[in-house]
């Protein structure tokens, strides 16, 4: 009775919708229905050979239907191939087309069968590391940990096949393995759990990993042939599914690539996870169901690859975009983002909102009563605009980015930067940003830089770090967005990063010296034109080759680092612009694209990545001028939002569908406690007037700062400037003497008394001061209540002044 | 123990279908049955390795010996054995923790074993099975083994007189007789693959050590003659790597992976000293000629020597960096020479504890040697070659090979070294001519198929039981109707009670109308 009641109510609906004009799903011309299928040829080249087919219907309002299970496959010849559930295994050699039928539509597969009754032999590296990576063998908890466990050690995630391969067959002769009874050796004991094993049994007897181990077993474990084809990169089928609602599968077959050409179907020996459970689960053999609305990042990984499937869970109900202008691009391309996932944005930010919120953002201030006033007042279509521009002109922009940028340059007193060197390179930054300088310019000038750290304030960056290691690291985290510190002592497990990579790339740094200047405080850092980095495999020299780029040719004398520079920050440097845009969007919206913004990876991908492009696009047609992106930012509707969720919106943290309350960063907060009391905060080494923005040293000591998390630019982690809330935040708000301290100090509320007399305005005053707003009606009868009772009334505004700057309200840019 | 009574009654209650056919007549199940069972089911954490509350399940003397809070098994009773009552979850804990109750034909061999008054092996009698029983020993010959397939030769030995040469066989140390390299007898060894091989000085006894890889392990000492075993060592709990007997047949010593040496005295069969020291797998253990050193190297680079008589640590000679696989004595106790996988060899004074050479040989990891004599030194390496060498490190032959080399022993005379590798080939080198002779191995019988993986059978994943589908209305067709069901009995229930509400106001109405048509007149 419930469930024809329910149907009713949704046939209803639909009703509804059609009659309303407006189509229930897809705003746009309804494209066509149309099957899909993967592969589109088969090439199966052994007896041993296999291929899943995945078949899909992509409906017309873009979701996906997985038909693999349900789609008939049609050979145009018989007796060439098996088929067995949409899987194909080879019969005969010869050629053949599959005719796959979903309802009425229908696809064509080219099939080719070779060798079909030849089942060659079995290698380490693409047949047993694949079940030693599957079964958990070499995780860093077990025998890939750096050590070993309980006596054998393989590769983290199988790097170094070769290695592996020693280790079990021949480091102790007749211990691990013995051919003369493969089926009663200890590596078999211990898989089977059949003798004591820290890990308990991790395959079955008879099992396929069983079998594939036993085969290469009894044929002897021989070494792999040298000219064996070594895989090349995996793929991931389907590359996206789209769900319209939860509990609908998606099956997804991995094909890897190999040397010579050939592909072969890898599902069975890949693995498989999801990055996030709440919106997609998958099992260890690669079938996606959707759990909750939201995006997940099905990642596989077989041998040294990671690849992965991006799916889109849709909220089950029917779905209706809403119509909003579109202020420019960003807008655009956020919009037709929603509309693939079925998301409706919140409302627009009133003026007073987006006032506070871009003043905060753009100049690390709260606007003036003035600003307020006059903001309200003017009633121009274009006023959001305007202020936009306003304030991209005013100073404290600049002094923003001249933060932000010495954060991503870890700029403090370390490894023998004095005070002194300390404020030339600050000052240094400083002025080349004031003076137009872009992120690039200064990449330009801090790379290469030679001379003594006093002469040229930028070779100080030579003094953060001072391995080529971790200048390596530095800057590929920084200025790359990507973490390659995993591949420094194995391959990256997660991305496509190698110690070839790690090294290639550490060896742009490997010819930088240092010798001592006149000065004991300076030290002059040169290009020794000599030294070179070591691969710790093998310890063989590494060139320099830039992080997913090219092996640079360089002649005799030429500093590694200029060749660096040039390649890095550079508008064809696609990973330098998405990362430089990320960054900046990250500021405004208090998370990034690809989030956390220095963490870009295979398996973390950009959750709109034709934003991403676009934004990096725009930052290099700029030539790295901030200015111009934050604008078209600012200006977007996107940006200008409101925080107040809606029942549609409500799942969504990461598509940007409402704004998101974050709360002021340490410096901007104290600075902002400072502008409404009307104290002033006193900087050791600094002159009078000084704000925390400007702080020079990660290392200034400061109890607020250090509270409510200032970087300390020790690491180039983004997650150095921490806005987690803490017991001691709030306590110190409550208790510390920054609040009462500053209230007390400014004088505010005298002044406010003296100016308005009447203390219900000056009520007004202190809530427009704080909070960018008037008190609200309930509010302003509360006070009303409260001071005409008052014996007191300053101090009933003073504790009302307390209380505003402990409010969320005022802490949160909202 | 007071919730005993409770969980006896439960245990009546609820494992009736569990035991129906134990109940008349117990099999009798021996721990070799149940081991297997205990190994995969609960080894991983009450295994050898710092096992969960003190209790080790992977052997029988641990399981005999209990947790930290007392025995688990009592003979003959499984209702109060906790061993048995935790798996079948008759009490708590339950085991195997967080997960479902093993198979019931496991648990019955639990239950069985128990009830069977805990039985060693098949003929064990269950009324001493507490206390250690004497195993019964293997047939003391044997015919040899072929191997199906040539496996790496582990030990190797040579008789001093001359006669025979003794080789790590397929669970049996086989004997080939030395002139003719024909394979001759074998002594069974079912204790596992046998890793090292030792003759006593006169050549009565032949010294055999090995085991089953991280389960058990043992050392046996057959009289050359008969095969007859003449001494078992207490079971290890891994494979001995090194075995070795000082010439008056007074002394033996071993080492494994457990990282100390044992050291037993012969003639009363007790462990006289366990040696500590090393910080990784004992490989090699050797006794000095003069019967007072035992010398133990280890995977860590160590290379201790210790004093049989007090002992305590001699010298500790540090100098390799990687594994030390093995070591040898000189023939008059003052020097000793070690291998390292670092490539290089050793020589230690016995005298001042100083390294007296090192000689960085060029021949991969060193995995082999042997110190005749007549002072030639024959050593083996990774690089597929082995060296002989004077004293003084000189190369007086460089022998080729074509596998890397594990094992390498003198003839007595001197005359001949045998050299095996990790292909099963033997090849001895005449010293005299400077000439390997053909290799021979052990014999092959049908080499065996390579068990090829049968045809693909695959098929599309299922969802596993993991994956909570959310979407799915969670209420059931069959949950709808109980519902509706139930709905329409409170409705019954309802409209019953308004219905009598209605009856008695009706009842009570036409009460009061009589009444007032009895009143009016």
């Amino acid at each position: 009775m419930k469930i024809d009641l329910q149907s009713f109510l949704f046939s209803l609906l639909m009703i509804v919708s059609v009659l309303s004009g407006r189509p229930a799903i897809g705003a746009d011309a309804a494209p066509s229905r149309k099957l899909v299928v993967y592969p589109t040829e088969i090439s199966l080249t052994s007896k041993r050979d296999s291929q899943a087919i995945i078949a899909v219907v992509v409906n017309p309002d873009g979701s996906t239907q997985d038909v693999s299970a349900t789609a008939t496959f049609t050979p145009d010849r018989d007796g060439l191939i098996n088929l067995h559930e949409g899987i194909a295994t080879p019969v005969a050699d010869g050629e053949l087309e599959l005719v796959v039928t979903a309802e009425d539509l229908t696809e064509r597969i080219k099939v080719k069968v070779s060798n079909a009754t030849d089942s060659p032999a079995l290698t380490f590296r693409n047949d047993v590391l694949a079940v030693l990576t599957r079964t958990g063998c070499n995780t860093g908890r077990c025998h890939g940990q750096a050590a070993g466990k309980d006596g054998f050690r393989l590769s983290l995630f199988g790097y170094d096949p070769a290695g592996d391969y020693h280790r079990i067959t021949r480091e102790f002769a007749g211990r691990r393995i013995n051919l003369a009874t493969p089926e009663d050796c200890l590596l078999v004991n211990k898989a089977l759990g059949k003798v004591p094993h820290s890990g308990g049994q991790r395959i079955e007897e008879g099992s396929r990993e069983y079998r594939i181990v036993m085969d290469w077993l009894s044929a002897g474990a021989r070494p792999d042939p040298m000219d064996m084809p070594q895989p090349v990169g995996i793929e991931v089928f389907p590359k996206q599914a789209i769900f319209n609602g939860t509990g609908a599968d998606q099956f997804l077959m991995v094909l890897a690539h190999y040397s010579d050409g050939s592909d072969r179907d890898v599902t069975d020996d890949a693995v498989f996870l999801s990055n996030n459970e709440g919106a997609a689960v998958v099992t260890n053999q690669g079938l996606v169901t959707s759990a909750g609305p939201g995006t997940a990042f099905i990642l596989a990984r077989f041998d040294q690859f990671t690849a992965g499937s991006s799916i889109v869970v849709r909220p089950s109900k029917p779905f209706t975009f809403p119509a909003v202008p579109a202020n420019n691009y960003i807008d655009e391309l956020v919009y037709t983002h929603w509309k693939n996932l079925h998301l409706t944005p919140s409302g627009l930010s009133t003026d007073e909102e987006f006032l506070r919120r871009v003043f905060i953002d753009l100049v690390g201030l709260l606007p003036t009563t003035e600003e307020l006033h006059r903001f309200r007042a003017d009633k121009r279509a274009d006023k959001r605009d305007r202020l936009i521009d306003e304030l991209l002109e005013r100073p404290e922009f600049l002094d923003i980015w001249v933060m932000k940028w010495a954060e991503t340059l870890q700029i403090r007193t370390v490894n023998g930067i004095s005070p002194k060197g300390l404020e030339l390179y600050d000052k240094w930054l400083r002025s080349r940003i004031r003076s137009g300088a872009t992120v690039a310019d200064i990449l330009h000038e801090v790379l290469p830089a030679s001379g003594g750290t006093f002469e040229n304030p930028a070779s100080n960056y030579y003094q953060t770090e001072t391995t080529p290691q971790l200048l390596a690291e530095s800057v590929a985290q920084s200025f790359l967005g990507t973490r390659i510190q995993c591949a420094q002592c194995h391959n990256h497990p997660f991305d496509r990063w190698t110690m070839d990579d790690y090294y290639g790339f550490a060896a742009f740094f490997s010819q930088v010296g240092y010798k001592h200047a006149a000065d004991p405080r300076e030290l002059t850092v040169f290009n020794a034109g000599e030294g070179e980095m070591r691969h710790p495999v093998g310890d063989r020299p590494v060139l320099p080759k830039f992080l997913g780029g090219d092996v640079p040719k360089f002649d005799s004398e030429q500093d590694y680092r200029k060749s660096l520079s040039s390649w890095l920050a550079s508008r064809d440097n696609k990973a330098f612009s998405r990362n430089i845009a990320n960054l900046v969007w990250a500021h405004h919206f208090g998370i990034g694209i690809v989030e956390p913004f220095d963490d870009v990876r295979v398996s973390n991908p950009p959750s709109n990545p034709m934003l991403l492009e676009a934004l990096g696009e725009r930052v290099a047609e700029s030539n790295f001028d901030v200015k111009a992106l934050v604008r078209d930012i600012c200006r977007s509707r996107v940006y200008q939002l409101s925080s107040d969720r809606t029942p549609d919106n409500q799942w969504d943290e990461r598509h940007f569908s409402h704004s998101k309350i974050r709360r002021l960063r340490a410096e901007v907060l104290l600075d902002c406690i400072s502008q409404v009391t009307g104290a002033k905060d006193v900087w050791p080494g600094m002159p009078a007037g000084s704000r925390a923005v400007h702080l020079a040293d990660g290392r200034t000591r400061n109890f607020f700062l250090t509270t409510f998390g200032r970087s300390t630019r020790e690491t180039p982690c983004s997650c150095e400037v921490s806005t987690a809330p803490t017991l001691s935040q709030a306590l110190h708000l409550l208790n510390g003497e920054v609040t009462s301290g500053k209230i007390d100090e400014g004088g505010v509320v005298d002044a406010l008394l003296e100016k308005h007399k009447d203390a219900m305005v000056v009520a007004d005053d202190l809530y427009e001061r704080c909070l960018t707003r008037k008190p609200s009606s309930k509010e302003r009868a509360a006070l009303a209540t409260k001071l005409s009772a008052s014996q007191d009334v300053k101090r009933t505004l003073t504790d009302l002044f307390w209380a505003l700057l402990n409010s969320n309200e005022f802490i949160f840019n909202h | 123990m007071f919730r005993l009574p409770v969980v006896a009654l439960m245990w009546v209650v609820s494992t009736a279908s569990l035991t129906n056919a134990a109940d008349e007549k117990p099999v009798a199940v021996t721990f070799d049955k149940l081991q297997p069972v205990l190994q995969k089911r609960c080894g991983s954490c009450h295994g050898r390795n710092e096992p969960r509350s003190g209790l080790d399940l992977t052997n029988l003397p641990g399981l005999k010996a209990g947790s930290e809070s007392g025995p688990v098994v009592v003979s003959g009773k499984p209702e109060l054995s906790l061993l048995y009552l935790t798996a079948a979850h008759l009490d708590g804990p339950k085991m195997p923790p967080g997960k479902e109750r093993i198979p019931s034909a496991e648990l019955q061999l639990f239950h069985d074993w128990i009830a069977g008054g805990l039985q060693e092996r098949a003929g064990s009698n269950p009324s001493t099975a507490m206390k250690s029983t004497k195993p019964v020993a293997p047939a003391a010959l044997a015919p040899v083994t072929p191997l199906t397939r040539p496996t790496a030769t582990t030990a190797l030995a040579v008789d001093p007189h001359g006669k025979w040469i003794a080789v790590s066989g397929l669970r049996q140390v086989v004997l080939l007789d030395a002139k003719t390299h024909q394979a001759s007898t074998a002594f069974p060894f079912p204790e596992g693959e046998v890793f090292s091989l030792r003759f006593s000085q006169d050549g009565e006894w032949l010294v055999a050590g090995g085991g089953l890889g991280a389960a058990s392990g043992k050392v046996v000492i057959f009289e050359v003659a008969t095969g007859k075993r003449v001494l078992e060592t207490a079971e290890e709990r891994d494979s001995v790597l090194s075995v070795d007997i000082t010439p008056d047949r007074q002394t033996l010593a071993w080492g494994g992976p457990w990282r100390t040496v044992q050291v037993l005295d012969v003639p009363t069969q007790k462990v006289t000293a366990t040696l500590t020291g090393p910080t990784d797998w004992v490989l090699s253990v050797n006794l000095s000629p003069d019967g007072r050193l035992v010398a133990g190297s280890d995977r860590f680079g160590g290379v201790r020597v210790w004093n049989i008589a007090t002992g305590k640590e001699f010298w500790n000679l540090r100098g390799h960096t990687g594994a030390v696989p093995k070591l040898v004595w000189s023939p008059k106790s003052d020097h000793l020479l070690s291998l390292g996988e670092d490539g290089s060899a050793r020589m230690w004074d016995l005298h001042t504890g100083e390294q007296s050479a090192v000689w960085e040989l060029n021949i991969g990891g060193l995995w082999a040697a042997d110190w005749h004599t007549s002072n030639v030194i024959a050593i083996g390496g990774r690089g597929k070659k082995a060296l002989l060498m004077d004293l003084h490190g000189k190369e007086l032959h460089a022998v080729p090979l074509t596998d890397e080399v594990t094992e390498i022993a003198f003839h007595a005379d001197g005359t001949e070294v045998l050299i095996a590798d990790a292909a099963g080939r033997i090849v001895p080198f005449a010293v005299v001519t400077g000439k390997p002779e053909s290799a021979f191995s052990l014999p092959l019988a049908q080499a065996m198929a390579r068990i090829e993986i049968p045809w693909p059978s695959r098929t599309r994943p299922a969802r596993s039981a993991a994956v909570k589908t959310t979407a799915a209305s969670t209420v059931s067709p069959e949950d709808d109707l109980l519902h509706a069901v139930l709905e329409a009995d409170e409705a019954v229930k309802a409209a019953e009670a308004s219905l009598a509400k209605f009856r008695e106001t009706a009842a009570r109405l036409r009460k009061i109308l009589s009444e007032r048509e009895t009143q009016q007149p």
